[in-house]
């Protein structure tokens, strides 16, 4: 077992070495940090450009294997991953901002999918029923909205909810805000900064979930073993909550754990428009920022976002699944 | 007469869908006695699932059922579902067909058998589990201590069924209905599942509702059945009244389409033409009508009911009931016809010219690699699929190959096909040896003479596609020109006694036997010599095999093809073959003239395959010593050393621990029992039941062997 | 006889007739694409026309959809931006289905060295974040006209992976059925196998990929846009539109009402219609091509 997790780990680490230098290579051709400088006023003085952009190995002076060897070694021998054009170190920058896309989105996608869970449940149990048919519109309407329109959407009710009732119920700048100093206070404060965009994610997390697990509940529910387990005595309502629910929620759980993953980079929506200061929003400034070292950085975390979501998806699977943790198969694995 | 357990009065069953609404069981009435074994018998389609699942109350939603089912007296149509599960798993249970999709896969087999003891009675966890570890002992799960924690795909397919049998009985219910129990099974399995489902209904003095459509099966253990044709009940009492003064020309046919062991090879089986007409538009006269060779205008004007025919209990549903009886006609009279498609059958057994070999195998071995894990796949054995096997099949000659799933008979076939050399071992096809065939042309060549006719016609047709273009292809390949197309496959579908008018048609819209026909005409589109047909009806509903074998036997003698017909039914093989091979964990244990095999088994695999096979006789099915092997089969990837089958092997344990040791460790070689003289391989012998076959050859000249096992102890 | 032969084809008309909810998709989306094509003669504005008389101007009578912060009529600009997203969302999605097709089938088939290649690659490309690399590619290009073509071509590269998978997965499964096996021993060589019974057998699963891979698309191009690397100024489109609009959302909401409203609409469509073709296809949601 140990040895056929390391080949893959292996695997993965080769994938993400490969894409890592591919995002540089095109990184450093296409982004251009020398402009930044450029266009300051008033101007700077060539030389004083050049050194800034040569300390920060930024230089497009230097030719591209020198500055390859520099940025790569830094990485492998020091974990450093280099420097903005103006400064700051990315390593440290993403440390801080994992942590902001944490708190974002965890409450936001637990939610989603939960409730997900319970409104396809609830529908594959009355296909073709009024509710069915209203939460299938509404969650294809969910997918079909573009999520920072259904962001700004959610600020503009929220602000006018704000303006009639005269108070500041939803907070929608950032994480935190100005708060009174008694107990719970602090917490408050942030849980109504976080009530927007948990909101949203939640949406487009329901609207996600509830179309997966009402397709694979379907499918479970039309199997052999529910039958069984009504032949058995088990009410409908038994054998579905007991024998059927159970097997649906392989897939959807699997379907979980990429998305959590993804969801690092991929909120950077709900980040610029709520004032996270997160990854997304990062990944972003970064290539408006013609920040070379900072963009590859979040593209190397993005790769290990997927990868993860991927292996947590194949140990739900083998965790949940019996069928899983001990198949076998064998034959012919090829034609042609 | 005591009251019935179960009593079911004018049962109907619709099902709603897309083309209409399907009548499915019309008018269905019939009762249970407390202990008995009462059967279904129904071709697919013939509504006996939906009279299963009605009774039970688990049709699905899109049904509605209308009549009455009275069990212990209480109506159990209209009932509510909380009602229903009262009794359900409780005074009545159900055994399902497939018993993999049948089990829930996230749960062991124990929290399963436990949680039907719980449903019904409240016990302690303790308690239960020991009563669920007793439930699987009484339905032979080894180990059932440790099986209990087991899932259920760690189990083989017999031993789901008996999971199910056991969750069925575990309340003690007065009626078990099993839903073809068997039919997935193997014979060896299928003999011990039976074994096991009658112990278990004599233990509980249950009542069996058996629905199946293998009538060997019915007469092995029904007191009475009732057939089912079109969702109506055509002929029902006593097994020994149906089964030898059949009434009803449908029930003729089915019983008459079957090959039986003791029938000589030259006949042809009774087939029945057409199909079965669908239930979207209930018929207005006799369903059976326009199969039936006794059908006149009475027939086609309204439906008959069933009427008693004799004493105590034999009914049938025939308009000529009357004429049937008083001429006591039978399916020698309706059926059995010396012609095939409108041309006369030639009424002899075929004669290989033993001069020609098209196909020889020698020694070959074919390995797979075995996979485990499906997140982290890795390598962990080897599957010894096929493990050093001699075959040869000479020019028009039918070699049967039998087996159970799992010896290793399809990738017999596949690695002949793949014309690839194995992995160890020589292939040679009309003289050729694969491993010489070095350029494309030349393996193109060889393909032309050798095609395959598979299992499960639906699949091997390309639904996408219409009738023309299924035939036309091996055509296309071989750059025939449009008018030559036209042409051979008008004259490929005659051949097989499909209209003209069908090339239009897509393969979605042929019932399976016209499907079958289809697959029979593209393979033989090239003007192959060899065809290897591989279980080519065992998909098929039991009256439309036989005229497929028909078709088969015909096409044979007039185009002297050469077959490798792989099947695991014996009584066919025997009925089509000129030469079987039998088949277990990758070698061929037994090899010899049908004949000889046959009246013959030296080795005790062949025994029990043939003691295991249900007979459609009755008497004889209930007189029979069976010789049923232990246990199951063991994983190609690690077959037991010395001779495969002595974990199973019944003759061992009349052995000498001395001689056992033999068994154990030394693998068997086939060693002939009986020779043949090679002067007269022009024409076989004819054995003589009782004579025996010992007169027939002679040791002194130059022989090869015509009869061989792998047994240490055959002789 | 020759109804029989077309039955199958109207079954699945009919199927999908009963999927209102499809229909209605379908109908607008054709009405979007008339709308489209006709636009140019709708307006009296072009979409690149700058009315001195009216910077960020409320709908009127003169410019019923409002006038953009250059003077530019949003009427005619919606139009444009509606074309232009289509053209994206059409040109990407049948090239992406495509290459899924391609990679997919002949992995599946094929097996061995050539499948573990394919997917290494397919999990190479998922594992670079598409996202970043179009946006560092495309909102770093020189602008102009052509613009939106490399933004078709960096959307196709990077959107036929999951596909690709799908389709290897289904190939799989036809691959099972013993007519692949048969048109073997016919001596069929693999290309025209896969394009003879493997492509034609998961059509149905291709046609709804490719419905859904223009709403896909769609989205994508109009994420990118939000950031600003999407169709370059001065062309447009929706999603360049609504990415403008909605910095000004409670300001200026007309620039952001229109491209929304028709966004969302066409893609809501376009699903409805993917779904309804899969419904149509796929009654019981199990996979195609067996028998």
């Amino acid at each position: 077992m140990g040895y056929y997790l390391l080949k893959r780990f292996l695997n993965y680490a080769i994938l993400l070495v490969v894409a890592t230098n591919l995002s540089w290579l095109l990184a450093v051709t296409q982004l251009n940090p020398r402009s930044l400088y450029e266009v300051s006023n008033p101007p700077i003085d060539p030389v004083s450009i050049e050194n800034n952009l040569l300390s920060r190995n930024l230089s497009d002076a230097v030719p591209l294997g020198e500055r390859w060897v520099i940025w790569s070694s830094s990485i492998y021998l020091e974990w450093n991953w280099g420097q903005s054009p103006r400064g700051g170190n990315v390593g440290e920058e993403i440390g801080r901002r994992i942590w902001v896309s944490v708190r974002l989105i965890t409450l936001g996608s637990l939610l989603g999918a939960g409730l997900g869970v319970l409104i396809g449940t609830w529908n594959a149990r009355r296909q073709y029923g009024l509710s069915d048919r209203v939460f299938t519109f509404l969650a294809l309407l969910g997918l079909s909205i573009p999520s920072f329109v259904i962001a700004n959407l959610l600020q503009v009710l929220a602000t006018q909810f704000n303006d009639i009732t005269n108070t500041r119920f939803f907070e929608f700048v950032g994480e935190t805000g100005s708060h009174g100093n008694w107990f719970g206070a602090q917490l408050l404060d942030r849980l109504q900064h976080l009530l927007l965009p948990t909101i949203a994610l939640t949406i487009l997390g329901a609207a996600f979930f509830s179309r997966i697990q009402r397709n694979v509940m379907l499918d479970s529910l039309n199997s052999g073993f529910v039958r069984t387990a009504r032949a058995k005595g088990l009410t409908r309502s038994q054998a579905i909550n007991r024998h059927a629910l159970r097997v649906s929620l392989i897939p959807t759980s699997t379907y979980f754990a990429f998305s959590v993953a993804t969801l690092f980079v991929g909120a950077a929506f709900m980040e610029i428009i709520f004032s996270f200061h997160g990854m997304g929003e990062y990944a972003v400034q970064t290539i408006q920022g013609h920040d070379v070292h900072g963009a590859v950085a979040t593209a190397a975390f993005g790769g290990v976002c997927v990868l993860s979501g991927a292996l947590l998806a194949d140990f739900m699977v083998a965790w949940l699944d019996p069928r899983v943790r001990s198949a076998s198969s064998s034959g012919p694995s090829n034609y042609g | 007469m005591p009251t019935p357990l179960l009593e079911v009065h004018n049962l109907n069953v619709r099902y709603a869908n897309e083309a209409g609404s399907l009548h499915a069981v019309r008018g269905l009435s019939f009762s249970l006695q407390a202990g008995e074994t009462l059967a279904l018998v129904g071709e697919s389609g013939s509504g006996k699932s939906a009279t299963a699942t009605a009774i039970m109350g688990l049709q699905p939603d899109s049904a509605r059922v209308e009549g009455s089912i009275r069990l212990h007296g209480e109506q159990l149509v209209g009932a509510d579902d909380a009602t229903l599960s009262l009794l359900r798993g409780k005074t009545m249970a159900m055994v399902f067909q497939d018993p993999l999709s049948a089990m829930t896969p996230v749960y062991t087999v124990g929290e399963q058998l436990m949680e039907t003891i719980q449903i019904h009675a409240s016990g302690s966890l303790n308690d239960t589990r020991a009563q669920a570890i007793e439930l699987l002992d009484l339905v032979g799960i080894p180990e059932p201590h440790q099986r209990i924690n087991a899932y259920p795909h760690e189990f083989s397919g017999g031993m789901r069924q008996r999971v199910l049998i056991a969750m069925a009985i575990a309340n003690n219910p007065d009626v078990i209905i099993a839903d073809e129990p068997t039919t997935a099974l193997d014979v060896t399995i299928q003999a011990q599942v039976l074994d096991v489902l009658q112990t278990v209904c004599e233990k509980t003095n249950a009542a069996l509702l058996l629905i199946t459509h293998d009538l060997g099966v019915v007469a092995r253990v029904a007191d009475r059945a009732m057939v089912m044709y079109a969702g109506k009940i055509v002929e029902q009492g006593r097994v020994n009244d149906l089964f030898y003064n059949s009434q009803m020309p449908y029930t003729m046919g089915l019983l008459g389409s079957l090959p039986r062991m003791g029938n000589a090879r030259t006949t042809t089986l009774s087939a029945i033409k057409g199909n079965p007409p669908s239930l979207l538009t209930p018929p207005t006269g006799c369903a059976f009508s326009s199969r039936c060779p006794m059908a006149d205008s009475m027939c086609f004007e309204h439906e008959p009911s069933l009427i008693k025919v004799s004493e105590p209990e034999h009914w049938s549903a025939c308009v000529h009931h009357d004429i049937i009886k008083r001429e006591s006609i039978t399916h020698v009279d309706l059926f059995q016809s010396k012609t095939i498609e409108g041309r006369t059958i030639a009424p002899v057994t075929s004669s290989p010219d033993k001069n020609v070999k098209v196909l020889e195998m020698s020694c070959v071995k074919k390995h797979y690699p075995l996979y485990k894990g499906g997140v982290f796949r890795r390598r962990v054995g080897t599957v010894y699929a096929v493990d050093g096997i001699d075959l040869t099949i000479y020019q028009g000659e039918t070699l049967g190959l039998v087996g159970e799933s799992g010896c290793g008979k399809s990738t017999t076939t596949l690695s002949i096909l793949d014309l690839k050399p194995p992995t160890h071992g020589t292939i040679s096809l009309f003289g050729d040896e694969v491993r010489t065939l070095d350029s494309k042309q030349r393996r193109l060549a060889l393909r032309r003479k050798l095609q395959i006719v598979f299992q499960d016609p639906m699949s091997s047709l390309d639904p996408r596609m219409s009738v023309f273009d299924l035939i036309a292809e091996p055509l296309r390949v071989f750059n025939y020109s449009a008018e030559d197309m036209a042409a051979r496959v008008n004259d490929l579908l005659q051949l097989v006694g499909l209209d003209a008018s069908y090339v239009a048609r897509f393969a979605q819209q042929l019932s399976g036997g016209q499907s079958q026909r289809v697959c029979i005409a593209r393979a033989l589109a090239l003007e192959p010599q060899l065809l290897i047909l591989d279980e080519p009806v065992s998909a098929l509903d039991v009256s439309i095999r036989a005229g497929i074998v028909n078709l088969l036997h015909e096409l044979k003698l007039s185009l002297g093809l050469s077959y490798l017909f792989v099947a695991h039914d014996l009584a066919l093989i025997k009925h089509i073959a000129d030469r079987v091979a039998v088949m277990y964990l990758g070698k061929i244990v037994e090899t010899g003239t049908v004949d000889a095999v046959y009246e013959h088994p030296r080795h005790p695999y062949t025994q029990c395959l043939l003691s295991a096979m249900p007979i459609a006789d009755p008497k004889l099915e209930r007189s029979r010593v069976r010789q049923i092997p232990i246990g199951e089969l063991p994983s190609p990837a690690s077959p037991p050393k010395g001779c495969h089958f002595h974990t199973r092997c019944p003759k061992k344990t009349t052995l000498t621990s001395a001689q056992q040791r033999l068994c154990v460790e030394v693998s068997p070689d086939l060693k002939p029992v009986q020779f043949l003289p090679v002067k007269s391989t022009q024409e076989l012998p004819v054995y003589d039941k009782h004579l025996g076959t010992e007169t027939h050859y002679d040791r002194t000249t130059e022989t090869t062997p015509v009869h061989t096992a792998a047994c240490h102890y055959s002789q | 006889m020759d109804d029989v032969a077309i039955k199958p084809k109207r079954l699945l008309l009919k199927r999908f007739l009963r999927n209102k909810t499809a229909v209605v998709g379908l109908i607008i989306i054709m009405a979007l694409i008339v709308l489209a094509l006709i636009g140019p003669w709708l307006s009296p504005f072009s979409y690149d026309d700058v009315d001195r008389q009216a910077y960020l101007k409320p709908p009127s009578f003169q410019h019923p959809m409002g006038t953009t912060q250059s003077g530019r009529d949003m009427w005619a600009l919606t139009l444009h931006g509606l074309r232009k997203s289509l053209v994206i969302g059409l040109v990407v999605a049948l090239l992406s289905t495509a290459i899924a097709a391609v990679v997919g089938s002949f992995a599946a088939y094929y097996g061995g060295w050539l499948e573990r290649f394919s997917l290494w690659i397919i999990d190479l490309l998922l594992v670079i974040p598409s996202f970043l690399l179009i946006a560092l590619i495309a909102g770093n290009s020189s602008g102009g006209s052509s613009s939106w073509l490399l933004l078709v071509l960096l959307l196709t590269l990077f959107g036929w992976m999951l596909s690709a998978r799908v389709v290897r997965s289904l190939t799989q499964s036809v691959r099972q059925n013993e007519y692949i096996a048969a048109a073997r021993y016919m001596g069929l060589s693999g290309p025209k196998i896969i394009v003879r019974h493997i492509l034609p057998n998961i059509a149905s699963l291709l046609i709804i990929d490719a419905t859904l891979n223009v709403s896909g698309a769609i989205l994508a191009e109009t994420s990118l846009a939000y950031f600003g690397f999407g169709v370059q100024p001065p062309d447009t489109s929706l999603g360049t539109l609504l990415g403008d609009g909605a910095r000004q959302l409670s300001s200026f909401p007309w620039l952001f009402a229109g491209p929304a409203t028709i966004i969302v609409l066409l893609i809501l469509s376009v699903n409805a219609v993917g779904d309804g073709l899969r419904d149509a296809f796929d009654p019981s949601s199990e996979a195609s091509g067996k028998g």
